[in-house]
C-alpha cells in the first residue's frame, strides 16, 4: 500500500508529480536542496509550492489539495523519508549528483520503501552503479510525462534486482490512483515515449524544414495523419521548449549505437540553432515558432518562416486534400502532391524506425502504440497508423522507396497488427509470431472494444445502444461534440423502454474527447428561423424535458460516466443520471447563458434541489437560489470532477475514477451494485421565494451593469434565469412541484430564443466555436 | 434628567473580510473577547450591570440568536445582566449607546454595556435571506439602491472629483499609519486571540497609498462614475465596545470618565444620498447640545465613503484637521454593526487625550438615515 510518498526535486517535473499525488489524497513530503541564502531553510520548495497554485491549466484538481504537500530540504529533512511508502527522485539529468542522493538514500532507508527515479533518458543499470542489494531491489525507473496531471503515461523500468512484489505495488498505485496507463519498457535510452516521440519531432519538423513548408501546413498535416493535437510538431515544440532538444538529442545519441537513426538528426538545422541563439524557444521564452504579439490591443498570432525567419501574421492553410486522409489515408499519401509527399517522408520515417526498434526497446506493440497516445496525445500508434494502409501498400509503397523491409513487417502473416476475432481484439505477438488475446487489465473496460466484437443493441447515426453484460446496457452518444439533437433525444426515449423490458441498468458513457457540448443549438435556431416555433418547444425543449424526467424516473438506475466536457444539455443529463461515476477530468457546466439562453432540460429545478438539500448551505429561502443563479448566470464550469462536487453538479456520493480506461468498469459495478435493492427517487417537492427573490437578483443585476460588468443583454438573460429560479409568481407559503419549474424553463428559453442578440451568440458559436458578448 | 457619561472603551483590531486574520473567528467569540477586556480595565463591579445592547447590522446565522445576552454567558456575566441586539444597520451601536444614554437619564439603570460587532465574512452583508418587497421596489427603486451608487450620486451632487476623494482616502491612511506607529492604538485595541493566533494589528491601513496606485484601480460601482475600492471602506470584521454609566456612580465608583453624553440624534434623507445623513442628524444633535460646528474640537466622522465624507464636512463646515484625526473607516475598516461604538468611544478618548471641550460622533446609514452624538468634557 502506498499512503505517503516523498518527492525529492521541486522543479516543474517534481512539483508537478508531487501536486498530482495530492489530487489522488495521498500526504506528500517535497524536498529540495538547502537554500543558503535565505533565512527560510525550505525556501526552494516552498517557493515551488507557490508557483503551482499559479500554473494554467492547474496541476491541481482542487486548490485545497496542495494542504497535502509539506515542504522541506535534504539536508534537515531526508531522514523522514522512511515515513513514506515510495520515494520518487526528480532532480537534475546527472548520473553523478543522482548517485549521490541515492548514497545518501541508502544509508537510511528501510527495507520496504520503494525508490524510483524520474529519468527520461538514464539507463537503470547506471543508476544503480555501486548501490546495495536492498537499494538495487526495491530501485524502478518511473517515467512521468509532463504535466503529469493531463499526460497518462507512465513508463515503469525495472532492474534484473528489482522486486516484483514492489513493482506490482507501484504498478497498481500509479494505475488505480494517480489514473496512468502504466507500460513496462525495457532499459534502453528514452524508454519508449521518448524513443518515438523526439524521433517523430525531429523527422516531422527537419522535414518540413527542408520540403519547403510552413509552420502551419506542417502543423496541420501532422496532426491530421497522426491524430495529433492541434498543436502538430512546431506548436508542440514550442510547449516542450526548443532549449531541450539539443539536450535530449545528445542524451540519445551518446547512448544510443552509432547505427541508430538518430544520429542523422543530432545536427540540429540552421534555423533552430538561429532561433536558440536569439531565445525563441516558445511559451516559456519570449515566443517561438509561433508567438502572440498584442497589436492595437489585439492579440495577435504570429508564426515564423521557416527561411526568411521574419515573422508575420500565422494563417490558417486550407488543403483540400486533406480531407481524404480520415476516408482513405492511402489515396492521400498517393497524391503527386508536396504535403503528401511531406506526410510520407514523415510516416515513412517513424514507422521504419519504429518497426526497427519495437522488439528492442518494448514487450509488444501494443505499449509503443498505447506510449505515443498517452504521452503525446496521438490519436494513433503506430501500429494502428500501419493498419489503416495495410501490409501490401506499405511493402509496396517503400519497396518503390527503396527502403528495406523491416522484419517485423516481413513477419506479420496477415494485412494488419491488430484484428477482431471470435468476439475478442487481437494483436500480432512478434516474439511469438502469433496472435493473442489483447488482455485488459482487471478493472479495465473500454467500450470501444466492444464495439470491435459485438453488434449494438439498437443504433441511429449519433448514437447507439450496447449491451456490456450483467443487464448493464451503455447509452453512447457520438455525434459531432456528442451533442444531442431531437433524434439523440427520440432515441434515448426508445432506449429506456428497450432497457426498461429487458435490462437492468443504463449506463450514459462514451469514449470521445467531451461526455456531451449540450443540446444542438443550431437545429433549434434553425427551427427557430423557420418559424418552426412550436416544433422546437414541443419537440426540443419540452419534448427533452419529458425524456430527461422518464431517465429520471425510470424503475432501473441510470449511471452516467463522464470524462471531459459536459456542458448545458450533457450537464442536465448527469443531473437526471440517479448516480454519477465521473473521470477526475470532467468538466461541467449549466453554460446555456453564454448563448443567451437558459437551462430548460431541467437544470434550474435540479440545481435548485441540490442546492436547497445541501447541507454546507445556509438555511432560508435565498441561499439556494442565489447560488443556482451565480453558478447558472455566470455559466460556472468546474475545472475537475472534484471541483464539480464542491460546486454542486456532482452529490457528496457520487464517484469520481482517476484513470479513464477504467471508468466504464467502475460505472457498471456501480450500475450492478445499486440494481439489488433500486427504487427511483421520490419526486420533490418546491418552496420558491417568488417575486421577492426576482427583486433581490434584479437589484444585484442593476449594480452590475451600473459598474459596467455586465451589458444590458447579459441582463436581460439574468432576468429570464431569476425568474424561473424564484419560481415566478409563487410564494414562500405555496408547495410547487418539477412541472411548474420546468414550465417556467420552458417560457423563459422561448422568451429568450426570440431576442436577436442570443440568436447572434448562437449563430456566431455556430460560425467560429467562440462565444460573443453583446 | 440624569446624565450619561462614557467611562470605557475598547474594540477588536479591524480586518479586512475574507482574507484578514479574524476571518476564522466567531462573532460572538470576538465580541466577548472584546467587553471582557472592557470590564477587566474598569473597576465595575458586574453586579451592577443593567444590560448588553449589542449593535448588529445583520443579525442572523452566527449573529443572531440574541448575541447581545449570548455574550453575557460568554463573558461570565452574572444572570441577573440582561442583553438585546439592536438594528439601526450602519448606526447600530452608536443606536446602543442612545438607548442605554436614554435608560440612564430615566433612572432605568445605571451601567451599559454598549458594543458592536459584525463579522462580514461570516455573515454576508444584506445577510443570507436578503428579500426585497417587489412592489416597493417598483414604486421606489431608491430604496434597494447599492451603496456605491449613492456614494457616485453624492460625488456628482457636491462636484467631488475623483482626485479629491483620492487624496481624502491617502489622508485616512496616512493618519491611520502614524496612529499605529506612535501606539495611539494601544489604548483601545484588544488582542484577539484565536485559536492559537493572537490578532492585535489593524490589518486595512496601507502606508505609502498615492494618487498613481489609486488610479490604477478600476471604477466599483459606476463605469463612468469616480468611486473605486479605493474612496470605498473594505468589507471588515471586527467588535467594539463601549462602558455607559450615569455619571453619579461613575464618579463614586472611581471610573475612568472620558466624556459626557451631550445630546444624540437621528434624521432621515433620500435613500439615494444616504451618505449625507450626518449632515441632518448632525445638525439636530448640536442644536440640541446648544453649540455649533465651529465649536467641535474632535469630530469622528465615518468614513464610509470619500464622497460622502467629504460632502459632509463641507456641509456641516467641519475643520478638516479635526475630523477623524487617527484616521477612519477608509484605512481602519467599516464592520458594520460595530463602527457607531467604535467612533463614539474614540472620539470621547480623543477628548480627553487632546484635552478638548466638545466632540461629535456621526455616520450615515442604507435607506436613507444619519446618527450623531456630541460628547463634551468632564472636569
Amino acid at each position: 500500500m502506498i499512503n505517503k510518498v516523498t518527492v525529492i526535486g521541486s522543479g516543474l517535473m517534481g512539483a508537478g508529480i508531487a501536486a498530482h499525488l495530492s489530487n489522488a489524497g495521498i500526504e506528500v513530503l517535497l524536498l529540495d536542496v538547502l537554500d543558503k541564502n535565505s533565512k527560510n531553510r525550505n525556501n526552494i520548495a516552498d517557493e515551488a509550492l507557490k508557483k503551482l497554485t499559479k500554473i494554467k491549466p492547474s496541476p491541481l484538481t482542487l486548490s485545497k489539495n496542495i494542504e497535502l504537500i509539506r515542504s522541506g530540504n535534504i539536508e534537515d529533512h531526508l531522514k523522514l523519508i522512511n515515513e513514506s511508502d515510495w520515494v520518487i527522485e526528480v532532480i537534475i539529468e546527472d548520473l553523478n549528483i543522482k548517485q549521490n542522493l541515492y548514497e545518501k538514500i541508502e544509508r537510511i532507508m528501510s527495507d520496504d520503501l520503494i525508490i524510483s527515479s524520474n529519468t527520461s533518458t538514464i539507463p537503470i543499470k547506471k543508476l544503480v552503479e555501486g548501490r546495495n542489494k536492498k537499494f538495487r531491489s526495491n530501485f524502478f525507473v518511473t517515467h512521468f510525462f509532463n504535466p503529469p496531471r493531463y499526460l497518462k503515461l507512465l513508463e515503469i523500468v525495472s532492474s534484473k534486482d528489482s522486486n516484483s512484489n514492489f513493482k506490482n505495488i507501484l504498478s497498481n498505485f500509479c494505475d488505480v490512483k494517480l489514473g496512468k496507463t502504466v507500460i513496462d519498457c525495457k532499459d534502453t535510452p528514452g524508454f519508449i515515449g521518448n524513443r518515438i516521440g523526439v524521433f517523430w519531432m525531429m523527422s516531422a519538423s527537419l522535414k518540413a524544414i527542408e520540403m519547403g513548408l510552413s509552420v502551419e501546413e506542417a502543423d496541420l498535416i501532422i496532426s491530421s495523419v497522426f491524430g495529433a493535437p492541434k498543436t502538430g510538431v512546431f506548436g508542440l515544440l514550442d510547449v516542450v521548449g526548443l532549449d531541450l532538444m539539443p539536450h535530449v538529442l545528445s542524451s540519445m545519441t551518446d547512448n544510443l549505437d552509432s547505427g541508430d537513426e538518430y544520429h542523422l538528426y543530432k545536427n540540429i538545422p540552421e534555423i533552430f540553432n538561429y532561433m536558440l541563439e536569439n531565445k525563441l524557444i516558445g511559451r516559456k521564452g519570449s515566443g517561438g515558432f509561433y508567438k502572440l504579439e498584442i497589436v492595437d490591443g489585439r492579440k495577435i498570432k504570429k508564426s515564423i518562416d521557416l527561411s526568411t525567419k521574419v515573422y508575420s501574421e500565422s494563417i490558417k492553410p486550407k488543403i483540400e486534400s486533406l480531407k481524404l486522409v480520415k476516408k482513405n489515408l492511402s489515396s492521400f499519401l498517393e497524391l503527386n502532391e508536396n504535403y503528401s509527399k511531406y506526410a510520407w517522408a514523415v510516416l515513412s520515417d517513424v514507422i521504419l524506425y519504429t518497426l526497427n526498434h519495437t522488439s528492442d526497446i518494448s514487450n509488444d506493440i501494443v505499449s509503443v502504440d498505447s506510449a505515443m497516445k498517452n504521452g503525446f496525445g496521438l490519436q494513433f500508434g503506430p501500429f494502428e497508423l500501419l493498419d489503416k494502409l495495410g501490409k501490401t501498400w506499405i511493402i509496396e509503397k517503400l519497396s518503390m522507396d527503396s527502403f528495406s523491409i523491416p522484419s517485423l513487417l516481413e513477419n506479420l502473416p496477415e494485412e494488419k497488427f491488430y484484428k477482431a476475432d471470435e468476439g475478442k481484439l487481437k494483436f500480432f505477438n512478434f516474439t511469438k509470431g502469433v496472435f493473442e488475446n489483447l488482455e485488459r487489465p482487471n478493472g479495465v473496460l473500454i467500450l470501444s472494444d466492444i464495439k470491435k466484437s459485438n453488434k449494438p443493441i439498437d443504433k441511429i447515426s449519433t448514437a447507439s445502444l450496447w449491451d456490456i453484460g450483467d443487464g448493464v446496457t451503455v447509452f453512447e452518444i457520438h455525434s459531432r461534440g456528442n451533442s444531442i439533437d431531437m433524434n439523440t433525444m427520440q432515441f434515448l426515449n426508445k432506449s429506456i423502454d428497450i432497457v426498461d423490458a429487458s435490462y437492468k441498468a443504463m449506463v450514459i458513457y462514451n469514449e470521445g474527447a467531451m461526455f456531451s457540448a449540450g443540446a444542438n443549438v443550431g437545429e433549434a435556431l434553425f427551427l427557430g428561423n423557420i418559424g418552426l416555433e412550436t416544433e422546437l418547444v414541443d419537440k426540443i425543449v419540452e419534448g427533452g424535458q419529458k425524456v430527461y424526467q422518464k431517465l429520471k424516473y425510470s424503475k432501473f438506475p441510470v449511471i452516467s460516466a463522464p470524462s471531459g466536457m459536459a456542458l448545458g444539455g450533457g450537464c442536465e443529463l448527469l443531473l437526471h443520471s440517479n448516480f454519477v461515476q465521473a473521470h477526475v477530468e470532467t468538466y461541467i457546466g449549466l453554460t446555456e447563458a453564454a448563448l443567451g439562453i437558459c437551462p430548460a432540460w431541467g437544470g434550474c429545478k435540479e440545481l435548485i434541489y441540490r442546492f436547497n438539500n445541501s447541507n454546507s448551505m445556509p438555511k432560508g429561502p435565498m441561499p439556494s437560489i442565489m447560488k443556482a443563479f451565480q453558478t447558472i448566470g455566470l455559466a460556472k464550469t468546474s475545472t475537475s470532477g472534484p471541483e464539480a462536487k464542491e460546486i454542486g453538479f456532482l452529490t457528496e456520493n457520487d464517484g469520481i475514477t482517476m484513470n479513464r480506461d477504467r471508468l466504464l468498469y467502475d460505472a457498471k459495478m456501480v450500475a450492478i451494485e445499486m440494481i439489488k435493492k433500486y427504487k427511483p427517487p421520490e419526486k420533490p417537492v418546491y418552496r420558491l421565494p417568488g417575486s421577492t427573490a426576482y427583486s433581490a437578483i434584479e437589484i444585484g443585476l442593476n449594480g452590475m451593469e451600473d459598474a459596467g460588468q455586465i451589458s444590458a443583454h447579459d441582463k436581460f438573460i439574468g432576468k429570464q434565469i431569476a425568474n424561473v429560479l424564484s419560481g415566478g409568481e409563487t410564494d414562500i407559503i405555496d408547495e410547487v412541484d418539477e412541472d411548474y419549474i420546468l414550465k417556467l424553463e420552458s417560457k423563459a428559453i422561448q422568451a429568450l430564443f426570440r431576442e436577436p442578440k442570443s440568436q447572434e451568440r448562437i449563430e456566431k458559436l455556430l460560425e467560429t466555436g467562440k462565444i460573443i458578448r453583446n | 434628567m440624569l446624565n450619561a457619561v462614557i467611562a470605557g472603551y475598547s474594540r477588536s483590531p479591524f480586518t479586512i473580510s475574507f482574507k484578514g486574520d479574524l476571518k476564522s473567528i466567531r462573532p460572538e467569540d470576538l465580541l466577548s473577547q472584546v467587553i471582557k477586556d472592557l470590564i477587566s480595565n474598569s473597576n465595575l463591579n458586574k453586579d451592577d450591570i443593567e444590560d448588553v445592547i449589542v449593535g448588529c447590522a445583520f443579525p442572523e446565522g452566527e449573529q443572531g440568536f440574541n448575541i447581545g445576552k449570548v455574550v453575557t454567558f460568554m463573558c461570565d456575566l452574572p444572570r441577573s445582566v440582561a442583553g438585546m441586539t439592536v438594528n439601526r444597520w450602519c448606526g447600530s451601536s452608536m443606536q446602543s449607546i442612545h438607548n442605554a444614554a436614554g435608560s440612564i437619564a430615566m433612572g432605568s439603570g445605571k451601567v451599559f454595556i454598549c458594543a458592536g460587532v459584525e463579522s462580514m465574512t461570516r455573515v454576508p452583508m444584506l445577510g443570507f435571506n436578503p428579500m426585497p418587497h417587489p412592489d416597493l421596489l417598483k414604486e421606489n427603486p431608491n430604496v434597494y439602491i447599492s451603496m456605491g451608487i449613492t456614494a457616485e450620486n453624492v460625488a456628482k451632487k457636491y462636484n467631488i472629483d475623483r482626485a479629491e476623494q483620492q487624496e481624502f482616502a491617502i489622508s485616512s491612511h496616512e493618519k491611520a499609519f502614524n496612529a499605529d506607529k506612535n501606539g495611539n492604538f494601544k489604548d483601545e485595541i484588544t488582542i484577539i486571540h484565536n485559536q492559537n493566533n493572537e490578532v492585535s494589528k489593524d490589518g486595512g491601513i496601507r502606508a505609502g497609498t498615492t494618487q498613481d496606485i489609486l488610479n490604477g484601480l478600476k471604477l466599483a460601482f459606476d463605469n463612468k462614475g469616480t468611486v473605486t475600492a479605493g474612496t470605498s471602506s473594505p468589507l471588515t470584521d471586527g467588535a467594539a465596545a463601549t462602558l455607559i454609566c450615569e455619571e453619579e456612580y461613575a464618579k463614586k465608583n472611581n471610573l475612568d470618565i472620558l466624556a459626557r453624553i451631550k445630546s444624540s440624534a437621528v434624521n432621515g434623507c433620500e435613500p439615494e444620498v444616504m451618505g449625507l445623513g450626518p449632515i441632518g442628524a448632525s445638525k439636530k444633535a448640536l442644536n440640541r447640545a446648544g453649540i455649533n460646528s465651529s465649536e467641535l474640537d474632535v469630530i469622528e466622522l465615518n468614513e464610509a465613503f470619500a464622497s460622502q465624507s467629504l460632502a459632509c464636512v463641507k456641509d456641516l463646515e467641519l475643520d478638516p484637521k479635526n475630523v477623524n484625526i487617527d484616521g477612519g473607516a477608509i484605512a481602519l475598516g467599516h464592520p458594520l454593526g460595530a463602527t457607531g461604538a467604535r467612533i463614539t468611544g474614540k472620539a470621547a478618548q480623543l477628548l480627553r487625550r487632546e484635552g478638548k471641550k466638545y466632540a461629535l460622533a456621526t455616520q450615515c446609514i442604507g435607506l436613507g438615515q444619519g446618527i450623531a452624538t456630541v460628547l463634551e468634557t468632564v472636569e
